[in-house]
């Protein structure tokens, strides 16, 4: 509705409101002026004024729909009541039944015509509410438009009419008549309406309204011709009623005339005797009554002149009686008789009354015109008036009417040129259009030939091919002619023909415009390729067609299928491998599971899939492995743990999980580690009984160490007190008794003394093997360059500085100095000892540092040894030459392996028999501190 | 030979040893006054003036004890503890004359007071040796400690 019309509608209908309202106001305070307007003029009743509040009520409802439900059915019921009263009120006219609603709130007191019903409104007003209370109900519906348009047209014409030109004419009833602010009300009314409905200013068209103009127009003039004709009938009546009252008046004054003649007549017969008098006499008495019945006739329709001119008929009869009694006395008798009896019979009063009662006559009749004249006056004033003001309504109407149709027309005119001028301008674009579409054309048609994608048309019935393009020539192998010669089946297998066709006809059921598909189509060279279709409807030439784009995707679904499988491969593995692998997505469902993990999860795979974690582990929220999904949820970190998980009946596993952020979620690897963690615990078990073992063994080792001390405590004491006793007397022998030996004796007197002290040296040896067993090793920093060259000096001088040594420097070593040193000891003196008897004895020294080891290696240019018995070299008495040739208890170098193994190194020796030997031995490499 | 001249106390339940120490000791002039007993009781006995030796005048104290460790009865440790815990007798030299090189020996006389610990060679020439060289020692350079 736009904003002007609405604007109109709720003014109009405020300012029926108003007058409405001003109306009962005038009710309550008896104020005419607010009841009628112009005071004895027809008032507003109480109910009309009522009525056109809650019209006007329904109209504010309409334009301000009130928020609460419950007010939605108001305007409706408001309605109902409005027409109810109407439609009872003309019910109250028709069948002249009073339903007790006129008077119902105020008393009338008006009275004014005998047809008048106290307080009960017009039987107009009562018909304009039954078709306002339709109307109000079937508010701005389309299908009631012209109901609407009439009504509302229809009441404002008669408030119109009633305002303007009935009010001036006397002579229309009052109760058909409108009061002034009712009439009033009536039209705002109807503007209001009116312009609520959106829908009645575009329904009704100009015609209609024209229509509607003219008959108005033509009811008015009607109006106006049955007027005048009603008044001309009047003015007709009026001239004959005057030719009515001349007659009566002459026929008065002719009946006083005669009345004399016959008075005259007689009594100048009388007098003179002349019968010319009398013939004067005869002629009124024979006319006189002829002039009566006259009269009478005349005003046969008024009873008191009937009256006078029988009272005047009588005085009538009576004079000429008496005029004839005269005469007859005259004839009979003589003058004197007659003059007698005029002389005693005064007759006179009798025509002085017929002189008064014909005055009479002629003054009513008189009066009666004048009356009759004055009304006619009156009302031919009032017509006048109506008639001059409902004539300006015809003009004022047809001046509308014709203001509209030139409006309408200069509108049309406009239009037509607007029209003309966007035809013109139509065709101009029509032209560029034109211009465009063939460029476009032409460029489409640029396209379509030189599109790198094959493209054609197919005819959709025959499945011809109409067009294609250079690139479907050149991939499929066909020239244009031999194209437009084929048929799509033709470049499809035999399988694919029935393929197509039954896609085909699917797809033109389904008047699918677009369509696309993977197809195999066949080369001119036989060769199969995959392409993609796609597809549409379009009318090509006239004909219903389809335009098909193809793309060669042979390579593209290879490579597809290769990722398919590639997929599927990984899949697979997925699927079967050992490890229990699940992805869950953000809403902790599961999303993917494998036979593994379901294995784990004690669930089947279809149970947990699509499932949330807690549906199918109740609990877990409280349990330690929970705060890692939301870690790896929240932080998209990977986690990686061991957890004892607790299944929902209870049961208990191990698993070793790796939590990892994937796009759809997480992604959980998990192996079943039950059974490695119970052998861990086995382990651990079995450890806990080892340790226990490795301590009783420990106890049984330091018993054994106590025992072997104890031993080698009972060697030394015990063993060597023989020893010193053998030696010690030996020598006594020699000191005492030496004369008395031959040498034969002192020979075995030596011999005796030199094993004696071999023994001795081997005891001490063995004695210092068993001892580095018990020795703890103290590690230090060992220059061993500085060692080794001291106790190279040391040992030569043993054999007169005859050996030379071949040293660089050597790597420090970590370890217990003692226990080095002896080991470097033993080396140099076996070096030295074995290469004493070369020409030039040499002692090499070397040290070289490999991954965590420094190899040491002493070599000699001395005898050597057979690598035969090299695994002999480190045995404690093990000896590779005999005593004469080389001293020697055999136990240093089984000391040197001893000392070496309790420094976690390594020694080893390699040689040759004449050759020289070199021995090797590592340390750990240390950091040197 | 009295006991009140005893200079050197040799307690050596070996009597072979007994005899070289002694020849050693003779062969250095040393071995005069020298008095041996074969273990450790008799020992004891004739330091406090017990059992075999009661009546024996304990004021006179040897000028220095040679005490073999390994003897039956009360071996040379026990001996050592007790001469060393005893006011009477602790300021007197003991030099443990022994075959064993074992060090818990060695340290354990050392604690208990030892003054010198030899571990007699085997061979006899260094032994005599030895042995003299310790007689002479503490007969002849060391100054005896005043009773």
């Amino acid at each position: 509705m736009n904003k002007k019309s609405k604007t109109i509608s709720i003014s109009a209908a405020l300012v029926t409101i108003l007058i409405s309202i001003m109306a009962i106001i005038g009710w309550f305070t008896h104020n005419d002026f607010l009841r009628a307007v112009v005071p004895g003029s027809v008032t507003m009743k109480f109910n009309t004024a009522l009525c056109l509040i809650l019209c006007s009520v329904v109209l504010l409802l309409y334009h301000f729909p009130p928020k609460n439900k419950t007010w939605h059915s108001i305007p409706a019921i408001l309605s109902v009541v409005i027409f109810l009263v109407g439609l009872l009120t003309l019910l109250e006219y028709v069948y002249e039944f009073d339903f007790a609603i006129d008077e119902l709130f105020f008393k009338d007191e008006q009275s004014t015509t005998a047809i008048y019903y106290a307080g009960r409104m017009s039987p107009v007003s009562a018909l304009n509410f039954v078709f306002i209370g339709i109307g109000l109900l079937l508010l701005n519906n389309e299908k009631a438009a012209i109901y609407q348009f009439f009504y509302l047209a229809g009441i404002t014409f008669v408030s119109l009419v009633m305002l303007i030109g009935f009010n001036f004419i006397s002579d229309i009833s009052t109760f058909v008549r409108l009061g002034i602010s009712v009439a009033i009300g009536f039209i705002l009314l109807s503007v209001s309406i009116y312009f609520a409905q959106p829908v009645l200013q575009k329904k009704i068209s100009f015609e209609l309204k024209l229509v509607t103009g003219f008959t108005s127009v033509i009811i008015l003039i009607s109006l106006l011709s049955i007027f005048s004709s009603y008044f001309s009938a009047r003015r007709i009546k009026t001239s004959q009623m005057i030719k009515h009252t001349n007659a009566v008046l002459n026929e008065a004054g002719q009946i006083l005339s005669l009345t004399k003649d016959i008075e005259s007549g007689s009594r100048g017969y009388v007098i003179t005797g002349d019968s010319s008098f009398l013939e004067y006499f005869i002629i009124a008495k024979n006319n006189i009554f002829n002039s009566i019945k006259k009269l009478k006739q005349l005003t046969k329709d008024n009873s008191p002149q009937q009256a006078r001119i029988e009272s005047l008929s009588a005085l009538v009869d009576k004079r000429i009686s008496f005029s004839s009694q005269m005469v007859q006395a005259r004839n009979e008798r003589d003058l004197e008789e007659a003059s007698y009896l005029v002389a005693t019979r005064n007759e006179n009063f009798v025509t002085i009354g017929i002189r008064k009662i014909t005055g009479e006559i002629q003054q009513e009749e008189s009066k009666l015109l004048a009356q009759r004249q004055s009304e006619n006056n009156k009302s031919i004033v009032s017509f006048n008036r109506a008639f001059i003001v409902l004539l300006g309504g015809v003009f004022l109407l047809l001046a509308v009417i014709l203001f509209a149709i030139r409006h309408n027309i200069s509108v049309r005119k406009k239009a037509e040129i607007e029209l003309t001028k966007l035809n013109n301008e139509l065709e101009h674009k029509v032209l560029l259009r034109t211009e465009q579409i063939e460029r476009s054309e032409k460029r489409y048609r640029y396209l379509f030939e030189n599109n790198p994608l094959p493209m054609w048309i197919i005819d959709l019935k025959t499945f011809k091919f109409l067009d294609v393009n250079e690139m479907a020539t050149l991939q499929y192998g066909y020239s244009r002619e031999e194209f437009l010669s084929m048929t799509t089946l033709d470049i499809r297998n035999d399988e694919d023909k029935e393929l197509f066709k039954q896609s085909d006809h699917l797809a033109q059921m389904n008047e699918t415009i677009h369509s696309k598909g993977i197809w195999n189509h066949r080369k001119k060279d036989g060769t199969i390729i995959q392409v993609e279709i796609i597809a549409h409807k379009l009318i090509f030439e006239g004909m219903p067609a389809r335009f098909v784009l193809s793309n060669d995707v042979t390579e593209k679904k290879k490579a597809e299928e290769k990722l398919i499988a590639s997929e599927k491969q990984f899949r697979y593995t997925l699927d079967n491998m050992m490890e229990g692998a699940q992805i869950i997505g953000f809403d902790w469902r599961y999303k993917y599971v494998n036979d593994s993990m379901a294995k784990h999860g004690k669930y089947a795979k279809e149970q947990l899939l699509g499932c949330t974690v807690m549906e199918k582990y109740p609990g877990i929220e409280q349990s330690a492995i929970y705060p890692v999904y939301q870690k790896c949820f929240n932080e998209r970190i990977s986690i990686h743990l061991e957890n004892e998980f607790t299944f929902p009946d209870k049961t208990r596993g191990w698993f070793e999980f790796s939590f990892l952020p994937v796009p759809e979620g997480i992604f959980i690897l998990s192996i079943d580690i039950t059974e490695r963690k119970k052998a861990q615990a086995e382990i651990k078990a079995l450890n806990e009984g080892l340790e226990a073992k490795v301590e009783e063994r420990t106890l049984q080792l330091i018993s054994v160490n106590q025992e072997l001390e104890a031993f080698s405590y009972s060697v030394s004491h015990d063993l060597r007190a023989p020893l010193r006793a053998v030696s010690g007397y030996a020598k006594i022998l020699e000191e005492d008794y030496k004369d008395v030996f031959d040498e034969e004796g002192s020979r075995l007197l030596e011999v005796i003394q030199n094993n004696g002290k071999k023994m001795g040296s081997l005891i001490d040896d063995l004695l210092a093997f068993s001892r580095l067993g018990r020795k703890p090793v103290n590690r230090s920093s060992i220059d061993m360059t500085q060692l080794a060259e001291g106790v190279f000096t040391e040992v030569n001088k043993t054999i007169g500085n005859r050996a030379k040594i071949k040293m660089d420097c050597l790597h420090p070593a970590m370890g217990d100095y003692t226990l080095i040193n002896q080991v470097i000891t033993n080396l140099i003196s076996n070096a030295v000892k074995y290469s004493a008897a070369t020409k030039k004895p040499s002692v090499e020294i070397r040290s070289e540092k490999t991954a965590g080891e420094l190899i040491y290696s002493i070599s000699d240019n001395g005898v050597g040894f057979d690598m035969n018995y090299a695994h002999k070299l480190f045995g404690v008495f093990q000896r590779l030459h005999s005593a004469e040739e080389f001293e020697g208890t055999g136990v240093g170098l089984a000391i040197v392996k001893r000392i070496v193994n309790k420094h976690n190194g390594r020694v080893w020796a390699e040689g040759q028999l004449g050759k020289g030997a070199t021995f090797y031995f590592t340390l750990p490499d240390h950091e040197i501190i | 030979m009295a006991d009140t001249e005893v200079e050197i106390l040799l307690v050596e339940d070996n009597l072979n040893d007994a005899e070289l120490t002694i020849r050693a000791l003779r062969k250095g002039n040393i071995a005069n006054k020298l008095f041996h007993l074969k273990d450790g009781v008799a020992a004891l006995d004739f330091l406090f003036g017990t059992g075999e030796y009661a009546g024996r005048n304990t004021i006179n104290r040897p000028k220095l004890i040679m005490l073999d460790l390994k003897m039956p009865k009360i071996d040379g440790i026990e001996v050592l503890a007790r001469i060393k815990g005893n006011e009477l007798t602790k300021k007197i030299p003991v030099v443990i004359l022994t075959s064993s090189k074992e060090s818990p020996d060695m340290e354990k006389c050392y604690e208990l007071g030892a003054n010198s610990y030899i571990v007699k060679p085997v061979e006899f020439d260094n032994f005599k040796q030895a042995v003299s060289d310790v007689g002479l020692y503490w007969l002849l350079l060391n100054q005896p400690p005043p009773f």
